[in-house]
């Protein structure tokens, strides 16, 4: 089968038609600021921060503008009678656009189940947005094992997150880990759950996690020139420390984080065939005059805390 | 009853036209079959003409044709482009039939036959805006990998574009990919492509006849707004057996074909698989071994003459594409139609076809074991019945009618998730619809001049039980998700919602001398059902959706306009049209729209409007060793929907607002030719970000003009070349081979298929800034060549 093998000999050398990527340079027109707000509070005992930033050009890597000299507070609105109502009143730290409250041990701390309001002036304008706080669910543990070479992923120790949706449907949550300390922090890694799945919409409720969220507590791998943590190493190693919070959100923040993870999460390749289209992700902050102040952009969510953690040992 | 004056309608034109000249005296009928003289083929197309008389009359699809002249003698030609013409004395007494055969053209031949007087069918036939390739051009055609691939052909007519290489289906005058009716022998083909879109599921060895209907679509066509892509398979050899193949890149292909009966029936079974796969198995380490990719099709066409008024086709195509990794994850998808055709003649004017068909997309996808797992399983199905029938009244009037009904059933989920061995069932109702269409058409020529072509489709669509039915609330935010109100249960066969339109057709040509002519059409199409998805290029995980009580249907209305001129006695033929269209109801999506297992799908989808508008130039020179042609079109693809893009319109993301082809063939030799197209198209629009958003360590993308589609890619370029060598003739055999050298790209251009953005691949460290980059992304970034081997004995 002389004819076989030449055509054969043709294939293997060119049917790996290779995609390829370039780096290039494009003009962005950007138009006027607007006001970045970055509010995400916890039910912690401990300093709740708010940063008020301005957008800034997507390629400038510097650090944004802070939006500095505002008036920041969160409202409690358990009461109806506004005198009886908790106002959280954050401060600027210099003028650093971070605003901060610290709790003490008498400080009545964010509670499940309230409404709170947030308000800010800046400049001219003045700005709300309100949010709702969720329950937590069943956390149990963190589960690692070796696992030898599979599927092109390395030898090692994998973990994964074990913990189960409350019965009732309407639970939404952020996973974010922390490896030895640091947080896992690519867009690749943003962990959504709802109901113990993927989606608001379906079926699911009270559900173990479901086996990808589980196992998306395990870091992702870096890639390109320079690249140490690659798709070579494995995710955890003897005496590597996981930490996990599981933070409840509302379903506007789940929408709000699903969103943002279809913006940044662009892997390339041939994935850019069924990429999602770029779209500017939704917002919760309202500007209380359209012709006064800036056009707000950001989140407020006030998320209670569930965590759990270990250390990766031999078994 | 606005069903039974329509109904009624159709019979009052029927009924006038039937008493037209038709019953003039002292005319006679010639009608017949034309084939292909080796293979006995039909041929779609051939014309008949009598020189003395300045008429004649073409084939339809089933290579039947019918001319009603006064009584005499004649001479009477027949002919059909790669053949030889054949030339008949007749004296026409009464009605005749007489089927002829036409000789291919060999390639022995060095000098090219006389032209005939109807080689100026494109200056005189009312006909528009369509496109026609044989499968003989297509396979001149320098192909990716060497694989000879009909959509890829069409991509290079004037008018047709693509999101970009790799992407799955095409786009036509500004349409989306799901408003192409793609028919391959009349059923509906949901998804043309294998791996995503590098390949089209249409065997080559198979197919016939390709036809591109872009505008002045006549009112036999209808439930898609774009246009009518059909494509007929052969019948197979009836004269002898045959068994032809290839082996190329890809796929390794093997056809036999031959009769049955000697001239009564006969059948054609083709078959490819790709073999990727199988090259690749030495190369995987163990636990890849289960893998499995590859792709494969599977096509059979047979047909009966009982007599000679009656005959029977029945044909099928099976496809699938089918991918594993280990043994966990699984996905594979694959199209299967069977359609059975009665091509009956009442007289030898009044020809007829009934049609029954079977259509089924389907898809799987699977992850994990035990117990940890998702299956996921979709279809759309459709069973249709029609009927159409062909009253050739005289050589200027035709008239013809029918009918078609179809069932839907759209399978949007089925499907098991299993966390910690618990299951829980998040299937959807399956959902279903009936749609029906009725339809006249007539052409008819008005002195030596002008012609016309005037017809009325009425389509009836009915969303019907049982299923769920969702009513929504308004969105919370303008152009955002919509909440479910209240879900109602309709009982089996209930009628939800209904829809019909009145499709008016109409296309004239006024010929202004013998080798020029201008040309309008008009028509108004309706579309029920709906391909969802708002990925760049579609996915094979798309689900198909209905028109509902929620979901309007797609109305488009297009307007165009021609002047098209031979030269040098038919050897080039010029074209422009320009076209405006105006679509309604055209399908958008809210933002981070979830649009897989939603049984609130409804809720995710937002309507707009469309409009495109543009001018196509085409020279194509048909004759001669030298061959090919040249079109260009600049256009513009937009739509305007309701809180998007600053309420203002915006380009499409298939938008291209240059387009040029080059495509030439050199038959140098009786042994070897040469090819070669070059392609320069605009880069399509995307979005691109202006500002960042530094939120909780991230950098979120963000426009501060809120548009969309914003920035336009790169423009692409491309040239690819062929070489075909005849194999040795040995003497006393019948065997034919050739070799197929190609090379894609040959320039080596790194064509762009997107832009996109993303913050650096190395873990950004807390409190340091992020760098952000924009990346220029190819499909197929380097030079692809390929050799093919192909025979035939």
């Amino acid at each position: 089968m002389h004819l076989l093998k030449v055509i054969f000999g043709f294939s293997v050398l060119f049917v790996v038609f290779s995609a390829c990527e370039e780096r290039i340079v494009v003009d962005t027109d950007t138009s006027e600021s607007e006001l970045v707000v970055d509010a995400w509070i916890t039910n912690e005992r401990r300093p709740q921060v708010i940063k008020l930033r301005l957008t800034s050009s997507y390629f400038d890597a510097s650090a944004s503008p802070a939006a500095t000299g505002a008036t920041v507070t969160i409202t409690d609105t358990f009461h109806n009678v506004d005198s009886l109502r908790i106002k959280y009143i954050f401060i600027e730290d210099g003028n650093s656009g971070d605003y901060i409250w610290t709790p003490d041990e008498n400080s009545q701390l964010f509670t499940v189940g309230r409404d709170y309001v947030l308000s800010i002036d800046y400049e001219v304008g003045t700005y709300t947005s309100l949010s709702g706080t969720g329950r937590v669910p069943l956390v149990d543990s963190i589960f690692y094992e070796y696992r030898e070479e599979s599927l092109g992923e390395p030898a090692g120790y994998y973990a994964q997150l074990i913990a189960r949706d409350p019965p009732g449907k309407g639970d939404a949550y952020w996973i974010r880990t922390y490896k030895n300390g640091k947080f896992l922090n690519k867009p690749q890694e943003i962990n959504l759950c709802y109901d113990g799945s993927f989606s608001p919409n379906g079926n699911a409720d009270g559900l173990y996690f479901i086996s990808p969220i589980r196992e998306r507590i395990n870091r992702f791998p870096d890639d390109g020139a320079g690249a140490v943590d690659d798709e070579n190493v494995a995710p955890y190693a003897l005496g590597d420390s996981i930490f996990v919070e599981i933070y409840t959100i509302t379903d506007d923040a789940f929408d709000f984080l699903n969103e943002i993870i279809i913006q940044m999460d662009r892997d390339g390749g041939v994935q850019e065939l069924f990429a999602q289209p770029i779209a500017n992700v939704a917002t919760n902050i309202h500007r209380e005059n359209e012709d006064q102040g800036l056009n707000p952009v950001g989140f407020f969510c006030v998320s209670t805390v569930a965590t759990t953690g270990t250390v990766i040992r031999e078994q | 009853m606005r069903v039974k004056s329509v109904v009624f309608f159709l019979g009052f034109v029927l009924g006038m036209c039937l008493n037209g000249r038709a019953q003039e005296k002292g005319f006679v009928t010639l009608s017949g079959y034309i084939k292909d003289k080796a293979s006995g083929e039909t041929l779609i197309g051939a014309t008949v003409y009598v020189d003395s008389l300045k008429t004649g009359a073409s084939t339809n699809f089933y290579g039947f044709y019918s001319l009603s002249i006064p009584k005499g003698v004649y001479e009477v030609s027949f002919s059909y482009v790669g053949y030889e013409s054949v030339k008949v004395e007749l004296e026409l007494n009464e009605n005749k039939t007489l089927d002829v055969d036409l000789p291919a053209l060999s390639q022995l031949l060095d000098e090219v036959v006389v032209s005939d007087e109807e080689e100026d069918i494109n200056i005189k036939s009312v006909e528009m805006s369509v496109e026609k390739l044989d499968i003989k051009t297509i396979e001149k055609i320098p192909a990716f990998l060497g694989e000879v691939d009909i959509i890829r052909a069409i991509q290079l007519l004037p008018g047709v574009s693509t999101v970009g290489e790799g992407a799955t289906g095409f786009n036509v005058r500004g349409g989306g990919i799901d408003q192409n009716l793609v028919l391959l022998d009349e059923a509906p083909v949901y998804n043309s492509s294998h791996l995503f879109g590098f390949f089209s599921v249409f065997n080559p060895d198979a197919v016939k006849d390709v036809k591109l209907v872009k505008g002045g679509i006549p009112a036999q066509y209808g439930g898609r707004l774009s246009s009518i892509f059909d494509v007929r398979m052969k019948e197979g050899n009836e004269r002898k057996f045959s068994v032809s193949g290839g082996v190329g890149t890809i796929f390794s292909r093997l056809t036999l074909e031959g009769p049955i009966v000697k001239d009564k029936a006969s059948f054609i079974l083709a078959g490819r698989r790709s073999y990727v796969d199988i090259l690749a198995k030495p190369f995987l380490s163990d636990d890849f071994k289960d893998s499995k990719f590859f792709f494969y099709d599977l096509t059979l066409k047979t047909n009966y003459k009982l007599n000679k008024n009656n005959r029977l086709f029945a044909s099928g195509y099976f496809g699938r594409d089918q991918f594993q990794f280990g043994s966990e994850t699984k996905f594979g998808w694959g199209n299967s139609t069977a359609t059975l055709r009665w091509n009956h003649l009442f007289n030898d004017r009044l020809f007829s076809n009934f049609t029954a068909y079977y259509s089924n997309y389907d898809y799987k996808l699977g992850f994990g074991e035990d117990l940890d797992k998702f299956d996921w399983e979709s279809a759309i199905v459709n069973y249709s019945l029609k009927s159409d029938f062909s009253y050739f009244v005289n050589p200027d009037f035709e008239i013809s009618f029918g009918g078609q009904g179809i069932f839907y059933d759209f399978k949007p989920a089925k499907a098991v998730a299993v966390s910690a061995g618990e299951v829980t069932n998040i299937s959807l109702d399956n959902k279903y619809a009936i749609e029906a269409g009725f339809f006249v058409q007539s052409e008819q020529k008005i002195g030596q001049k002008l012609s016309l072509s005037y017809g009325l489709r009425w389509s009836y669509f009915n969303y019907i039980g049982s299923g769920k039915v969702y009513e929504f609330n308004e969105p919370e935010t303008p152009g955002g998700r919509k909440s479910i109100q209240s879900i109602t249960q309709a009982s089996r066969g209930e009628s939800i919602e209904s829809y019909n339109n009145l499709e008016p057709r109409l296309a004239l040509a006024y010929q202004l001398s013998s080798s020029s002519s201008l040309k309008a059409s008009f028509n108004r199409m309706a579309q029920y059902i709906h391909l969802v998805s708002n990925t760049a290029a579609a996915t094979p995980l798309d689900v198909w959706t209905p028109s509902t009580n929620n979901i309007d249907p797609q109305i488009g209305m297009q307007y165009v306009l021609g002047f098209f001129k031979n030269l040098s006695d038919n050897t080039y033929e010029l074209s422009i049209e320009g076209y405006y269209k105006d679509l309604e109801n055209q399908l958008d999506y809210v933002n981070g729209a979830d649009l897989l297992i939603n049984p609130a799908l409804e809720g995710e989808l937002l309507q707009g409007k469309g409009r495109a508008y543009g001018v196509e130039l085409m020279a194509k020179k048909k004759k001669g060793k030298f061959s090919g042609w040249t079109s260009y079109t600049i256009s513009r693809s937009e739509r305007l929907v309701e809180n998007v893009n600053q309420d203002e319109w915006f380009p499409t993301r298939f938008d291209q607002t240059h387009n040029l082809s080059v495509v030439a063939n050199y038959d140098l030799n009786k042994k070897w030719s040469f090819s070669a197209n070059f392609a320069l198209i605009s880069g399509t629009p995307t979005t691109l970000p202006t500002d960042r958003i530094e939120f909780q360590g991230y950098i979120i993308p963000h426009n501060s003009n809120y548009r969309r589609n914003n920035y336009r890619i790169p423009t692409y370029h491309r040239l690819d070349i062929s070489a075909t060598m005849q194999g040795k003739r040995k003497a006393n055999r019948k065997n034919q081979d050739y070799w197929v050298f190609s090379i894609y790209n040959v320039y080596n251009n790194k064509n762009p298929f997107s832009v996109f953005f993303q913050q650096q691949e190395i873990r950004p460290l807390n409190g340091e800034p992020i760098d952000t980059q924009a990346v220029k992304f190819s499909i197929i970034g380097s030079i692809v060549p390929s050799i093919a081997y192909n025979f035939k004995f």
